[in-house]
C-alpha cells in the first residue's frame, strides 16, 4: 500500500446487514428514522403481475423528484409491466435486469449495509429496496435549492474570473477541477461531525504537495470529535496550530482560482459542505498580503500595490498608537511647524489624547459593526452618517481634535484595503493593545509591544511551516522573496515557494519564449 | 534534541552574532576609541575586528570538532569535569552580570533621551519581561528574531550614516596613524566591550546543523560588525571633532543632533536612532539571558532552559541597580570587561582550541597506530 | 499551580504599572514649545543683587545672576482656533539656569519643552562674563534635549529686547530666526555658525564666532558677528568682515561683492566660492595661505556706457581688480583677528595638528604666542562668468 492509500484508508465500521425480507428492512429503517417526517416511503409493486414488492425511500427536499418519477418509478412500474419475460429467469435475475436495463440514473451503487443506506437517504440520495434480495440500490438523484455560482462579495477583483464557491460541496470541487485537469489532482472526501455528518473534501496535487503537510492535515482532521460542523471556521479553529494566537493560521477564500493557485504551489485545500469558504493550509504572512489580482496584473503595478498594501497593514496597526506616543510623550519627533499646528488644534479639547484615541477607535469599530448588521443601503447610510456627520460634529463641538479624526479615518481605510478580512481583524485587535502600550511608555512601550508580537510571530507555525516564511527561513533565498513584498515577472518565478517543501519544485521551463519579432516595426520581414 | 525546533543554521548564527555583539557599547565606542588613540579610532576598531575574527574562527573550529555538543560537554571532555563545571558556572555568572550592566546603561540612556520622568527600574523591568518571553521561546525563535531584526537594522544604520555623511569635516580624522603602534595595541582592551558576544558561537554550538559553514559565516558577521563600528567612528569623529567626541558620553547618539534634514518630515533624528538601537539591545539581552539560562540548565541537568529564565531576571535586575551612577557603571564595566570578559572572550576559547588541537593529534595518532 | 500563581502575579504587576504609570505623559497642549530663549546677566535696577521675588522667611537667600526670557508661540493662533498675540514671553530670574527653568515650570502651568528650540540669544553683558558664559555653554552641552542645530546668537544690549521684537510676516520669532539662518549660506552678512560649530570650535581652539542680532521695536536684523575668545566676548566683526571671514572659512557659496573700478562701483554676485587654507613653515616663520577660487556674475554697469563692456580685456581687468580687493580684505581681516583679538578663529592650530603634526608638536605648547607671529598670504582667483543680458 502506498503512502496515499495508507493515509486515506477507511476505517472498518459495524454494519447492519440487509435482510432478505423487504418488510424487515423497512421496519428497521423506519425505526431508525422514526419521527423524521421529511423522509418519504413509497412502496409499490413491479412485474407483469405485480408480484414483486419494492420500496423507494428518499428525503423530501433533498431528492430530485422529477428524476425519481421519470427515471425510476416510471421505468419500474410502467415499463416492467409491458416486458414479456420468462418468470423463472426473472425471479433469479430481476436485480441485474433492473440495475442494467431499467433504471436510467447515472450514479447507482449497491450496498449490503442498512446503516450506509440510511446515511445516504439523509445526504439526499434515494434508496430502492426489493423483496427477496439482500442488497439495496442507492441512487444519486440529489436535487435541492442552491445559490448560483456568482462573484464572491468579499474578494472582488477587477481582472479575474467571476465565479465563486457556493454552499454545495460538489459544485465547489467541480469549480476547482475545471482549473486543474491533472489526474494527479486528488479530491478525498470524508465526513466529520457525529450528528451533522458534514462532507469534507481534502484537495491536493499528488507529486507537488509535501507529504508531511498532507499527513498533518489528515491526522488533525481525523482527531476532530465534534457533533456538528456548521462552517469552515469550525474546522479552522479545531485544526490550527495555536489557538491562543490572534493571527489566522489558515487562509480562507471564496474563490476557486485562489484555491487552484494554492494547490499548484503545494498547499492543501479543504472544502466543507454547506459553506462557501474553502480553507487553505498552510498559510503564511505572505498569503495574507497577496490578492489574486497580483498575478493577473502587470508585475510592477502588482508589486507597487503590494508594497502599498504592506504599508496599509502597518498603518492599520501603528498609526493611532504612534499618534498617542508622539503627541503625549515625544513631541520632539515632529517638525516644528506641524507640531505647533497639532498642539494648537488640540487646544481646549477636554479629553487626553489616549482617551480620545480609544473613544474614536472604539466608535469606529461600532460603526463597522452596525454597518455589517444592517441591510445594504442602510448600512452604507450608517457609514456616511457615522463617519462624516458624527466626526464633523465632534470636531466642531471641540470634543475631538481634527487630526484625531484624520488618524481614525486613515486607520479605517488602511484596515479595509487588506485583501484578507481575517488577517485585518487580528491587526485591528492588536491595534488596541499597541495603543495601551504606547499610552503606558510612549515610543518605548510601542517598541516593546512590537517585540512581543514579533516573538509570537516567530514562534508561530502553520502546519509545520513557519508563519513568517520566507523571512525566517533557515537559509534565506532570493527565490522565496520573488512573490513576497514584490512580485517579479511571471517567467522569473520558475520555482514554487521553497518553504512549502514541494516535492516537485520546478514550475516552468527555463526560458521565456522569445517574443521579439525580428525585422522592421511592422513586424513583417523586409522584402 | 530531535525536535526540529532546536535546529539553527549557520546563516541564522551569523545574524544572531551581529545582534549579540552590537549592543549598548556602540554608542560610547567613538568616545572610548577617541580617548585612547585620538583620530585613529577607526584603525583601532579594525584591529579589534581582526582579533575578534581570529577568536571567532578558533571557536568555530572547536565547534566543528564537537558538532552538536553542548558547551558543558565540550569543556568537560577537554579540561575535565571539575574545571568544566567551574567554567560553566562562571559562564552563567558572566552572562548574568553583563546583561545586568547592559540593562542598566540601556535604562540610563533611555531615561536621558526618551523618558525623563519614568523610573529607571520600570524601564529595566519591562525590558526584562519582554526578554524573558523571547528567551523562553527557545533558540529557534531567538535566531529568527535576529534574522528579521538584523537586516532592518543594517539598512537603518546605513541610512543613518548616510545622513551623517554630507557636511562632515573629514579632516577631523587627520593625522592618520600618528599613534605609536605600541599604544594602539595597548588600547585594544578599551574597545573590547564592544566586541563581547562572540562567545555565542560556543553557546549555540549544540543547535547548529551545518557546522562546516560556521567559520565562514561567523567571520562574515564579525566583518559586518566591524564595518558598522568603523562607519560609526568615522562619522562621529568627522562630525563632532576629536575633542568633543571624547567629551560626550554617548557620541554615537549625540552626533545625530548635529544633522539637519529640513526638507524631510523628520526632526530630531536621534530619537529614531534610539528606537533602532532598542531592538539591538533587546537582541543582546536575549542572547545573554539565554546563554545564562542554558548554562544553568547544564549545571542542574535539567531538560529545558525554560524554568531558569524567570529566576534569573530578579538577579539581573538587582545587579543592574547596584552602581550609583554612570561614572561608577563605566568603571565597573571596564574592570569587568578587562578581568572577567577577557577570560571568556579570549582566554577560554584559545585554551579550548589549543587543547582540542592537541587531543585531536593524539587521537589521530592513536587511530593510526 | 506554582506557575499559575506566578503568572497571575506578573499580570497584576503589569496591570498595576499601567494604571499607575504614564510618568512621562504630558498632553501636547499642556506643553510650552519654547522656540527662543534670551539669556541676560541679571541687572537689578537698584543695584543690589537680592532676589526680586525673595520669599519671606527663606533662610537661604539666593543670588540672582541670570535673567532668562522664554518665548513660545501661541499655538491656538497657528491652528486658527483663537485670536491674540502670536507669542508669549515669560521672564524669570534666578541663580542658575536649570533652577530658573524649573521655577518657570511651576509658574507657567505648562511644561517647558526645549527640543524644538530654534535659537538662544545672549546679551552682551553675559557674553562678556566668562563664568556665566561657561556655565551657559555647559548647561546647553549637557542637556539631552537641546539640539546642536540651534543658533546661538549674541546681541549688543539685552537679549530680552530681541524677544520683544514683533516680526511681521512670521509671528514666531524662533521660526523666523531659523528661516533666516537657513539662508545664511547665500547671503553672508551673518556667519553660518550653528551651535554645533560653536561648541566644536570652542572645544578645539577656545574661540568661535557667534552671529549677532540687532533689534529695534519692529525690526530684527541678523548681521555681523561677535568674537569669543577664552569663553568670553572680546569684540565684534562687522558685516563685510563677517562676509570675508566666511569666504576664508569656505562656509558660504554665494554673496555680493562691490568692486570700485574707473570711479564706478560694480556689484558682483559671487555664485561659487571655494577656499583652501594652508599653513606651513618657511624660514622659521609659519605662513598661513588662503587660496580662493570664485565665480561671479556682473549685476550692474552704467547705462549707455558702451565700448568697453564687450571686450574681454575689460573683464580681465575687472577680475584682477576684484581679486586684489578681496586679497587685501583677507589679509587685513586676518591681521585684525590676530592682532586685535588674538583669537585663532580660522583654526590654524587645528590645521597644523591635522596636517603638519611634526610642526604642531613643536609649537603647540606656546601656540598662543606663535599664532600672533604667523604671516598671512592670500591668492584670490575670481572669474566673471555672466554679464546679464546687455553688453
Amino acid at each position: 500500500m502506498n503512502f496515499y492509500e495508507q493515509l486515506f484508508q477507511k476505517k472498518p465500521k459495524e454494519k447492519i446487514p440487509v435482510e432478505k425480507e423487504i418488510d424487515a428492512n423497512l421496519e428497521t429503517i423506519k425505526e431508525e428514522l422514526s419521527f423524521c417526517d421529511d423522509v418519504v416511503y413509497r412502496e409499490f409493486k413491479i412485474g407483469q403481475k405485480q408480484e414483486m414488492k419494492a420500496a423507494l425511500i428518499y428525503t423530501e427536499g433533498l431528492a430530485n423528484k422529477t428524476m425519481l418519477d421519470e427515471s425510476i418509478l416510471e421505468d419500474l412500474m410502467y415499463f416492467t409491466r409491458m416486458a414479456n419475460m420468462d418468470p423463472n429467469v426473472l425471479k433469479k435475475k430481476i436485480h441485474e435486469a433492473i440495475l442494467d436495463g431499467s433504471i436510467s440514473v447515472a450514479n447507482v451503487r449497491e450496498s449490503d449495509d442498512l446503516d450506509e443506506a440510511i446515511d445516504a437517504v439523509l445526504i439526499g440520495d434515494s434508496i430502492l429496496l426489493f423483496d427477496q434480495w439482500d442488497k439495496i440500490l442507492i441512487f444519486d438523484a440529489k436535487g435541492w435549492p442552491m445559490r448560483s455560482v456568482g462573484e464572491p462579495e468579499m474578494e472582488m477583483v477587477i481582472r479575474g474570473p467571476g465565479d465563486g464557491f457556493n454552499e454545495t460541496l460538489r459544485v465547489n470541487t467541480a469549480l476547482v477541477r475545471r482549473r486543474i485537469r491533472d489526474p494527479k489532482f486528488k479530491i478525498k472526501q470524508m465526513q466529520i461531525g457525529k450528528r451533522s455528518k458534514t462532507d469534507i473534501a481534502v484537495l491536493y496535487i499528488e507529486g507537488i504537495t509535501n507529504k508531511e503537510i498532507l499527513k498533518m492535515v489528515k491526522e488533525r482532521l481525523d482527531q476532530i470529535q465534534i457533533d456538528a460542523v456548521l462552517g469552515s471556521s469550525y474546522i479552522e479553529q479545531l485544526i490550527e496550530d495555536e489557538w491562543r494566537s490572534p493571527f489566522p493560521q489558515i487562509q480562507n477564500t471564496q474563490r476557486p482560482d485562489v484555491v487552484a493557485a494554492a494547490l499548484y504551489e503545494g498547499r492543501v485545500a479543504i472544502i466543507i459542505d454547506n459553506t462557501p469558504y474553502a480553507l487553505i493550509a498552510p498559510a503564511t504572512v505572505a498569503t495574507f498580503i497577496q490578492s489574486p489580482e497580483d498575478h493577473y496584473e502587470r508585475f510592477f503595478i502588482a508589486s507597487a500595490i503590494r508594497i502599498l498594501r504592506v504599508l496599509a497593514l502597518l498603518t492599520n496597526l501603528y498609526l493611532p498608537s504612534l499618534y498617542i506616543a508622539i503627541t503625549s510623550f515625544h513631541p520632539g519627533i515632529l517638525p516644528t511647524d506641524l507640531l505647533l499646528y497639532i498642539a494648537g488644534s488640540r487646544l481646549n479639547v477636554p479629553f487626553p489624547v489616549v482617551i480620545e484615541a480609544f473613544l474614536m477607535e472604539a466608535s469606529l469599530e461600532l460603526l463597522r459593526e452596525a454597518g455589517v448588521r444592517l441591510p445594504g443601503p442602510i448600512g452604507a447610510t450608517i457609514g456616511i452618517v457615522g463617519g462624516l456627520v458624527l466626526g464633523q460634529a465632534a470636531v466642531e463641538a471641540g470634543i475631538v481634535s481634527p487630526l484625531m479624526v484624520i488618524v481614525v479615518a486613515l486607520t479605517a481605510m488602511a484596515a479595509y484595503s487588506s485583501p484578507s478580512y481575517s488577517f485585518a481583524i487580528s491587526f485591528r485587535m492588536l491595534r488596541f493593545v499597541l495603543m495601551a502600550a504606547s499610552a503606558f511608555l510612549g515610543l518605548y512601550g510601542l517598541i516593546l509591544a512590537t517585540l512581543i508580537i514579533l516573538t509570537h510571530l516567530c514562534n508561530l507555525k502553520s502546519f509545520g511551516v513557519p508563519y513568517l516564511s520566507p523571512l525566517v527561513a533557515s537559509e534565506m533565498k532570493w527565490q522565496d522573496f520573488k512573490d513576497f513584498f514584490i512580485r517579479v515577472p511571471l517567467h522569473m518565478m520558475r520555482r514554487r515557494p521553497q518553504f512549502l517543501r514541494p516535492e516537485d519544485s520546478i514550475r516552468m521551463g527555463k526560458n521565456r519564449p522569445n517574443n521579439a519579432v525580428k525585422g522592421d516595426d511592422t513586424g513583417g520581414k523586409k522584402q | 534534541m530531535e525536535k526540529n525546533n532546536d535546529r539553527i543554521t549557520s546563516f541564522q548564527l551569523m545574524m544572531m552574532l551581529v545582534g549579540t555583539i552590537i549592543g549598548v557599547g556602540v554608542l560610547s565606542l567613538p568616545r572610548e576609541s577617541a580617548k585612547a588613540v585620538g583620530p585613529d579610532g577607526w584603525i583601532l576598531a579594525i584591529i579589534g575586528g581582526i582579533l575578534t575574527l581570529i577568536l571567532a574562527v578558533l571557536m568555530s573550529q572547536v565547534v566543528q570538532r564537537f558538532p552538536q555538543k553542548t558547551f558543558q560537554e565540550i569543556v568537560n571532555s577537554l579540561v575535565g569535569k571539575v574545571i568544566g563545571t567551574i567554567l560553566v558556572f562562571g559562564f552563567a555568572v558572566y552572562h548574568i552580570i553583563f546583561s545586568a550592566l547592559q540593562c542598566r546603561i540601556f535604562g540610563e540612556i533611555l531615561k536621558e533621551y526618551l523618558l525623563l520622568y519614568t523610573p529607571v527600574e520600570v524601564l529595566i523591568i519591562v525590558m526584562l519581561l519582554t526578554t524573558a518571553y523571547a528567551v523562553r521561546s527557545g533558540a529557534k525563535t531567538i535566531v529568527r528574531l535576529a534574522q528579521i531584526i538584523i537586516p532592518v537594522m543594517i539598512l537603518l544604520s546605513i541610512i543613518l550614516v548616510v545622513t551623517l555623511m554630507p557636511g562632515a569635516d573629514y579632516t577631523n580624522l587627520m593625522p592618520v596613524l600618528r599613534t605609536p603602534p605600541l599604544k594602539l595595541l595597548q588600547s585594544i582592551p578599551v574597545i573590547l566591550f564592544s566586541f563581547l558576544g562572540v562567545e555565542m558561537i560556543l553557546v549555540l554550538s549544540p543547535f547548529i546543523t551545518d557546522v562546516q559553514n560556521v567559520p565562514k559565516r561567523a567571520s562574515l558577521s564579525i566583518g559586518i560588525v566591524t564595518l558598522i563600528y568603523v562607519l560609526m567612528i568615522v562619522a562621529t569623529t568627522a562630525r563632532l571633532g576629536i575633542v568633543e567626541t571624547t567629551h560626550i558620553i554617548w557620541p554615537g547618539l549625540e552626533v545625530f543632533k548635529t544633522v539637519d534634514v529640513p526638507d524631510i518630515f523628520i526632526e530630531n533624528i536621534e530619537i529614531y536612532a534610539l528606537g533602532g538601537w532598542v531592538y539591538q539591545v533587546f537582541l543582546t539581552l536575549v542572547a545573554n539571558v539565554f546563554a545564562a539560562s542554558l548554562m544553568l540548565q547544564y549545571l542542574f541537568r535539567a531538560k529545558s532552559h525554560k524554568p531558569f529564565v524567570l529566576p534569573i531576571l530578579p538577579v539581573v535586575y538587582f545587579v543592574a541597580l547596584i552602581p550609583d551612577n554612570l561614572a561608577e557603571i563605566n568603571e565597573l564595566l571596564n574592570l569587568l570587561t578587562q578581568r572577567f570578559g577577557i577570560v571568556y572572550f579570549a582566554i577560554v576559547p584559545v585554551v579550548l582550541w589549543g587543547i582540542s588541537l592537541f587531543k585531536k593529534q593524539k587521537g589521530s595518532g592513536k587511530s593510526a597506530s | 499551580m506554582h506557575r499559575k500563581k506566578l503568572k497571575i502575579f506578573l499580570w497584576i504587576l503589569v496591570g498595576v504599572s499601567i494604571l499607575t504609570g504614564c510618568w512621562d505623559k504630558v498632553e501636547i497642549e499642556d506643553r510650552a514649545f519654547i522656540a527662543l530663549i534670551g539669556v541676560d546677566k541679571f541687572q537689578a535696577a537698584s543695584g543690589d543683587k537680592q532676589a526680586v521675588f525673595s520669599s519671606e522667611g527663606d533662610g537661604f537667600n539666593q543670588e540672582n545672576r541670570y535673567t532668562v526670557s522664554y518665548a513660545y508661540p501661541n499655538t491656538g493662533m497657528i491652528a486658527q482656533k483663537i485670536e491674540g498675540e502670536p507669542k508669549f514671553i515669560f521672564v524669570s530670574t534666578g541663580e542658575d539656569l536649570f533652577n530658573i527653568r524649573e521655577s518657570t515650570n511651576t509658574r507657567l502651568g505648562k511644561e517647558l519643552f526645549l527640543r524644538h528650540m530654534k535659537a538662544i540669544v545672549i546679551g552682551e553683558e553675559l557674553a562678556k562674563d566668562e563664568q556665566l558664559f561657561r556655565e551657559l555653554m555647559d548647561r546647553i552641552d549637557r542637556s539631552p534635549e537641546i539640539g546642536r542645530k540651534l543658533h546661538l546668537m549674541v546681541t549688543p544690549g539685552l537679549a530680552k529686547d530681541v524677544l520683544d521684537t514683533s516680526t511681521k510676516d512670521e509671528g514666531v520669532l524662533g521660526l523666523y530666526i531659523r528661516d533666516l539662518m537657513q539662508r545664511a549660506g547665500r547671503r553672508a552678512r551673518i556667519p553660518d555658525a550653528d551651535f554645533g560649530y560653536i561648541l566644536r570650535s570652542l572645544h578645539e581652539s577656545q574661540t568661535a564666532i557667534i552671529p549677532r542680532v540687532i533689534s529695534s521695536k519692529n525690526e530684527f536684523k541678523a548681521a555681523g558677528s561677535g568674537v569669543i575668545r577664552d569663553f568670553r566676548l572680546v569684540g565684534w566683526l562687522g558685516e563685510i568682515e563677517t562676509e570675508v571671514l566666511m569666504f576664508m572659512m569656505d562656509r558660504i557659496k554665494a554673496s555680493t561683492v562691490d568692486v570700485e573700478m574707473d570711479n564706478l562701483i560694480l556689484p558682483l554676485y559671487v555664485t561659487e566660492s571655494k577656499a583652501k587654507m594652508k599653513a606651513f613653515e618657511k624660514d622659521g616663520e609659519i605662513i598661513v595661505r588662503f587660496d580662493l577660487k570664485m565665480e561671479a556674475d556682473l549685476k550692474r554697469h552704467l547705462f549707455q556706457r558702451l565700448g568697453e563692456t564687450d571686450e574681454s580685456a575689460y573683464y580681465e581687468r575687472l577680475q584682477k581688480e576684484a581679486s586684489k580687493m578681496l586679497e587685501h580684505q583677507i589679509v587685513a581681516l586676518y591681521k585684525k583677528i590676530q592682532k586685535k583679538f588674538g583669537a585663532d578663529l580660522l583654526q590654524v592650530g587645528e590645521y597644523l595638528r591635522k596636517h603638519e603634526p611634526d610642526l604642531w608638536e613643536k609649537v603647540k605648547n606656546d601656540w598662543d604666542n606663535v599664532y600672533r607671529t604667523t604671516k598671512v598670504e592670500a591668492d584670490v582667483d575670481l572669474k566673471i562668468r555672466r554679464l546679464g543680458v546687455t553688453m
